[in-house]
Parts: structure tokens; C-alpha cells; sequence
């Protein structure tokens, strides 16, 4: 049985630290992988072939790779476009600080809030109310991103809570 | 069936569907897959109502089964509509990279890798059938699609877990 002050989520987090952050640290480093893939054309030089393909391939799934809405420098662009760049670039600070940072549960409203720019955006970009803009997309996904990594941290938090405290989930 | 598979196969039908549709991706981005997952966790708690709330391994599970579920029929999809239009994005991108390669003279190992994807090419043209095409495009699907289901099974128990509380 769990001491009772251990039922406060605090106390919590100080007593079981070491696993939690270790939990944060191989989600952060998956996120970092990740990014680090779809840099890839950017960071070192790959040939348009069959590796090229591959990767291209891979993150075609998540994102629809449009030319005009991908990040570029010189002649080569990110794999993914500047609203997917921003939402992994939020996930990835958003990991960073989680790091130092006690994740309190993120209310569904926050969640929704946040959600709110980045729909709009695409709406509106959509309607030709304005045209794109790969800083907006980037900044509204950055919003989305931190928010989003923020709930999934405090989701998994919560599964160590209650496994430690209930016995199981 | 078990309500947990039948709303996961639901939903990873649907995301597969959503999939070929042109223009959606553009709109759904990475969503696609974690939305699907998100969706079969509300309908697995709403065939329980007696449900008080979603175990968060449970809805890693549903998030997981819904992205293989999306994963293996949209393959599938992809397989079809590669045989019938005997076409790709693989070909249609061929002509460009061949006159990189060619451009930049990038080597015999470039050329090599060149030929893999020539052949495979030439393969979906002629046949509509590839089988190194179908191996890659099912591979990268399971494992873009699972790791995004298993962040939407995250998402998905937070959000209606939260949804149901009290207060």
C-alpha cells in the first residue's frame, strides 16, 4: 500500500522522480529522432534516390509534403511542411522543459484552445481569406505541438500514478 | 466480436479511406491517424456506458489496432489503385530524379540505388505490381501509422477520460 502522502501528485512526482524523468527522456529522444529524420535533406547532402525515396515515403504518411508549404533552405526543404515542423518543434520544447517541470493534468479546454489557431488557419487559408504563410503555420503547430506532447506527459504520468498507487491502472 | 477490435477496425477503415482521397491529407496532415484512434476510444466507451473510465493501456491498445487496421487497408488501398492505374508516385517522380542524378553525377553508388527504384518503376508500369514498391509502402505505413495511433490512443484517453469527470 502507497503512504498517503504519496497520494498527493506532488509528492508523487519528487518520491518516483527518477522513473518519470526516465519516461520523459526516451519520449523526448523519440521526438528528437524524428525531427532529426525529416531534417535529414538539410543536415547532410542525400542523393535523390532510393534513401531519398525511403524517407520521403515515411513521412508522406504524416504530412502532405507540398513543395510551397515545406520549410527550405537552398535547394533542399524539410521532409514535412511548416505546420508539422512547428507541431514537433513544440513537442520538442514542450519536452525540454518537462524535463524541470512538474506536468500538472492539461485540462480538455487547453487542449481545445489550442486547437482553435491551427483550424482557423487552415480554414481561412483554405477559403483564400489569406494566403499561406509558412510563419503562421508554424507558429499555430507550434502552439498545438507543446500543448499536445504536454497532455500525452501527463497521461503517461498519470499511468505510473496509478499503477504505483492502485497496484494497476 | 470484441467491441475494442470492431471500433478500432471502424475507424482505421475509415482513416484508410480518408487517405486516398486527394486533397484530404493536405487538410489532415499528421491528424489522420490519431484523430481515427481518438474516434475508436469514444466508440469503445460509448458500446460501455457502464464505463466509468478508459484505462490508459487500453487505449494505447485501441490507438495501436486502429493504426495497423488504417495501416493494412490503406496498403491495400494503394496496392488496388497501383495495379488498376499502373501508376505511382514513385513514377511520376522518376523522370526528376533520374535528371538529378544525371545533373549532379553523383557516383556509381547513386546510380545503383537509381536502378532499384528504375526497376521497381518500370515493374508498377508494366505489371501494376511491385513487390519491393508493396513491402516498402506497407512497412513505412504500419510504422508511421502505429506511432501515431498510440499517441492518439494517449490523447484520446486524457481527453474522454477528462470528458466524463465529475465537475
Amino acid at each position: 500500500m502507497l503512504l498517503p502522502e504519496l497520494n498527493n501528485p506532488i509528492n508523487f512526482f519528487l518520491e518516483y522522480r527518477t522513473r518519470i524523468i526516465l519516461v520523459r527522456l526516451i519520449l523526448l529522444s523519440l521526438v528528437t529522432f524524428w525531427i532529426y529524420g525529416f531534417l535529414l535533406p538539410m543536415i547532410l547532402f542525400i542523393d535523390h534516390s532510393f534513401l531519398s525515396f525511403l524517407l520521403s515515403r515515411f513521412y508522406s504518411n504524416v504530412c502532405h509534403q507540398e513543395t510551397t508549404k515545406c520549410i527550405s533552405i537552398g535547394s533542399t526543404s524539410m521532409l514535412v511542411c511548416a505546420r508539422c515542423a512547428g507541431i514537433y518543434s513544440g513537442a520538442f520544447i514542450s519536452g525540454l522543459f518537462s524535463l524541470m517541470m512538474f506536468t500538472r493534468n492539461i485540462s480538455r479546454k487547453v487542449l481545445i484552445l489550442s486547437i482553435i489557431p491551427l483550424g482557423l488557419d487552415v480554414f481561412f487559408t483554405m477559403i483564400h481569406l489569406y494566403s499561406y504563410s509558412q510563419a503562421v503555420a508554424f507558429s499555430t503547430g507550434l502552439v498545438f505541438g507543446s500543448i499536445v506532447y504536454l497532455v500525452i506527459i501527463s497521461e503517461l504520468d498519470n499511468l505510473t500514478f496509478n499503477k504505483v498507487h492502485l497496484g494497476h491502472e | 466480436m470484441n467491441k475494442k477490435y470492431l471500433s478500432a477496425l471502424v475507424c482505421g477503415f475509415g482513416a484508410a479511406v480518408l487517405t486516398t482521397i486527394p486533397g484530404v491529407q493536405s487538410i489532415g496532415c499528421c491528424l489522420l491517424a490519431p484523430v481515427a484512434a481518438v474516434l475508436a476510444i469514444f466508440l469503445y466507451k460509448k458500446s460501455h456506458p457502464d464505463l466509468l473510465k478508459v484505462q490508459t493501456g487500453t487505449g494505447i491498445f485501441i490507438g495501436f489496432l486502429t493504426a495497423v487496421f488504417a495501416a493494412l487497408f490503406a496498403s491495400g488501398f494503394e496496392i488496388i489503385i497501383t495495379y488498376i492505374t499502373r501508376t505511382s508516385d514513385l513514377v511520376a517522380s522518376m523522370p526528376e530524379a533520374e535528371k538529378v542524378i544525371k545533373d549532379m553525377k553523383l557516383g556509381p553508388a547513386a546510380e545503383e540505388s537509381m536502378d532499384v527504384l528504375k526497376q521497381m518503376a518500370d515493374e508498377i508500369q508494366s505489371k501494376g505490381f511491385s513487390f519491393l514498391y508493396i513491402f516498402l509502402i506497407t512497412l513505412t505505413n504500419f510504422i508511421t501509422y502505429s506511432i501515431f495511433g498510440i499517441l492518439g490512443g494517449l490523447i484520446g484517453t486524457a481527453v474522454i477520460n477528462k470528458r466524463n469527470q465529475p465537475g
